[in-house]
C-alpha cells in the first residue's frame, strides 16, 4: 500500500473541510465543557442545542447561512437563560424547559414554513452533516473557534475561580455575573459550531464526555483541560475518517468513540487508584 | 467529585483579587507558594485537592485568603470541626496575616490555639454587649469554662467577638 492509497481520505476537498471543521471542534469544545461540568451545568449545552434548532430554521426561512443565524439565536437563548438562573427562583427550572422545548418547536414550525425539502436539511443539523460543510461554514466555525480558544485562555482563571466557588470568586472583585452571562454565550457558540460536525443531539457529549474522560486521569485542572481537547481532537478526526471508510453517521460515530475513551479511562483509573490510593 | 484541581491551582485564585485579569508574575508565583508553605502543604502543592483531608482542604482555603493579602479578614467559627493539628497551623497562618496588617474579626465560641492572637474581646450575651476588652481578663475566661451553655435559641446571639 503506497502513503497515496493510506490519505486517501485526504483527497476529496469535501473530506478536507470535514476533517478541519472536527479538528478545531473536537479541540474547542472541551474548552469550554469543562467550566460547564465544573459548574454542574453539563446539560446546559444540550439545551442550548435545542434553541439553536429555531435560528437554524430562522436561516433556512431568510434564506441565510444557518451557522450565522443560529449562533444569534442560541447567544440571546443562552443570555435568557442565564438571566433566568441568576434571577429566577423556584420557577427557573420550569421556564428553562420551556425555553429548551420552544426552541425545537419553534425550529420545526418555521422550517414547515420555509420550504418542502427541508426535513432533509433538519436531519442534517439534528445528527450532523460533516460532508455538507462549505467553505464558508469552514470559515465561520475556524472564525468563531477562534474566538472560545482566546477567550476560554484568557479568562481561564477567573472562569476557573467562578466556577469552583462563585462565593468567593464574587468576594475577590471578579465580575461573577457578567462572566456567567461570557460562559453561557462562549456555550452557545460552541454548540453552534458543533452542530455541523456531531449535530444538535449530540452536542453537548463532545463538550462533556471528553473532560469526564480526562479527570479520571489528571490530578490538575489544567491537565485535564489539555488532555480532554486532545481526547475531542482524536475522538474526532477519528469518526471522520473511518466514516470515509465505513457508511456511517461521523458525528454517531464520533460520540460513541470517546465513550469508549471514557470507560477504558474509568478501568485505567481504577486500576491506578488501587496502586497508589494518593492519586486522584 | 468534581474537576481535578492542584492546591496549586485552588490559591492561585486567591490572587485574582489584585485584578481578575491581571497577568501573573514571579510576584504572584512568590505569594501563591509562601502562603501554601505557611499552612504546611508545600509538598502537597502540585496534588489534586480530591485527596485531602476536610483539614486540609480548609488549610488550602486558608491559603487561598493569605494569598489574597486582605485588609479585613472575617472569620466566623473558622475552628469549628477542625481538628487540633489543624488549629493550630490556622492559628500560625493567621499570625502571619496579623503581622503583614490583616484586621481580624473573629467569631467563636472556643478560641483554643487562636488564643494568643487575640487583642479585644467583646462578648455577647442575649444580643447584648456583656464584656468589650482585654483578653486577659477574668469575665472572658468565665466565659468560656464555666458558664457557657450550648444549644441556646438562635435568637439569643451569643458569641464570643
Amino acid at each position: 500500500m503506497n502513503s497515496v492509497a493510506v490519505f486517501e481520505f485526504l483527497q476529496p476537498p469535501f473530506m478536507q473541510r470535514a476533517l478541519l471543521a472536527a479538528l478545531v471542534v473536537g479541540l474547542c469544545a472541551p474548552l469550554v465543557g469543562i467550566f460547564l461540568v465544573q459548574r454542574r451545568l453539563s446539560l446546559m449545552g444540550d439545551g442550548l442545542g435545542h434553541i439553536a434548532l429555531t435560528g437554524v430554521a430562522l436561516g433556512f426561512l431568510l434564506q441565510t447561512n444557518p451557522i450565522a443565524t443560529a449562533v444569534v439565536i442560541a447567544s440571546i437563548g443562552s443570555i435568557v437563560v442565564e438571566l433566568i438562573r441568576a434571577y429566577g427562583r423556584t420557577s427557573g427550572d420550569l421556564a428553562l424547559a420551556v425555553l429548551f422545548y420552544g426552541g425545537i418547536a419553534g425550529g420545526v414550525l418555521l422550517i414547515g414554513l420555509s420550504s418542502k425539502k427541508s426535513n432533509v436539511n433538519l436531519l442534517s443539523y439534528l445528527f450532523g452533516s460533516l460532508t455538507t460543510v462549505s467553505s464558508f461554514d469552514l470559515a465561520l466555525i475556524i472564525g468563531l473557534a477562534a474566538v472560545i480558544f482566546t477567550v476560554t485562555f484568557t479568562l481561564r482563571r477567573a472562569l476557573f475561580s467562578l466556577c469552583h466557588d462563585a462565593e468567593y470568586a464574587q468576594v475577590s472583585g471578579v465580575p461573577v455575573k457578567a462572566l456567567s452571562m461570557v460562559l453561557a454565550v462562549l456555550t452557545a457558540v460552541t454548540v453552534t459550531i458543533s452542530m455541523r460536525v456531531v449535530g444538535l443531539l449530540l452536542v453537548s457529549a463532545l463538550m462533556i464526555i471528553p473532560v469526564a474522560s480526562a479527570q479520571q486521569l489528571s490530578r490538575s485542572f489544567s491537565s485535564t483541560r489539555r488532555i480532554a481537547s486532545l481526547i475531542g481532537i482524536a475522538g474526532a478526526l477519528a469518526g471522520v475518517i473511518i466514516s470515509f471508510y465505513v457508511d456511517l453517521a461521523p458525528g454517531a460515530l464520533i460520540v460513541i468513540l470517546i465513550i469508549g475513551v471514557f470507560i477504558v479511562n474509568i478501568g485505567i483509573a481504577a486500576i491506578l487508584r488501587k496502586r497508589n490510593p494518593l492519586r486522584a | 467529585m468534581g474537576i481535578p484541581a492542584t492546591v496549586w491551582e485552588i490559591v492561585e485564585s486567591g490572587r485574582l483579587s489584585n485584578g481578575w485579569l491581571h497577568r501573573f508574575n514571579s510576584l504572584d508565583r512568590e505569594k501563591i507558594s509562601h502562603a501554601i508553605e505557611v499552612v504546611g502543604l508545600k509538598d502537597r502543592a502540585k496534588d489534586s485537592i480530591n485527596t485531602l483531608s476536610g483539614g486540609q482542604y480548609q488549610r488550602v482555603l486558608i491559603a487561598r485568603a493569605l494569598a489574597s493579602e486582605p485588609d479585613l479578614l472575617f472569620l466566623d467559627e473558622p475552628t469549628a470541626g477542625v481538628d487540633l493539628a489543624t488549629q493550630i497551623v490556622f492559628a500560625e497562618a493567621l499570625s502571619h496575616f496579623v503581622s503583614g496588617g490583616t484586621t481580624i474579626v473573629l467569631v467563636s465560641h472556643d478560641l483554643g490555639p487562636l488564643r494568643s492572637l487575640v487583642t479585644r474581646v467583646i462578648l455577647f450575651r442575649e444580643g447584648r454587649i456583656e464584656f468589650d476588652g482585654s483578653p486577659e481578663a477574668e469575665a472572658v475566661d468565665r466565659h468560656i469554662f464555666h458558664d457557657h451553655p450550648h444549644g441556646a435559641p438562635p435568637r439569643s446571639n451569643e458569641g464570643l467577638l
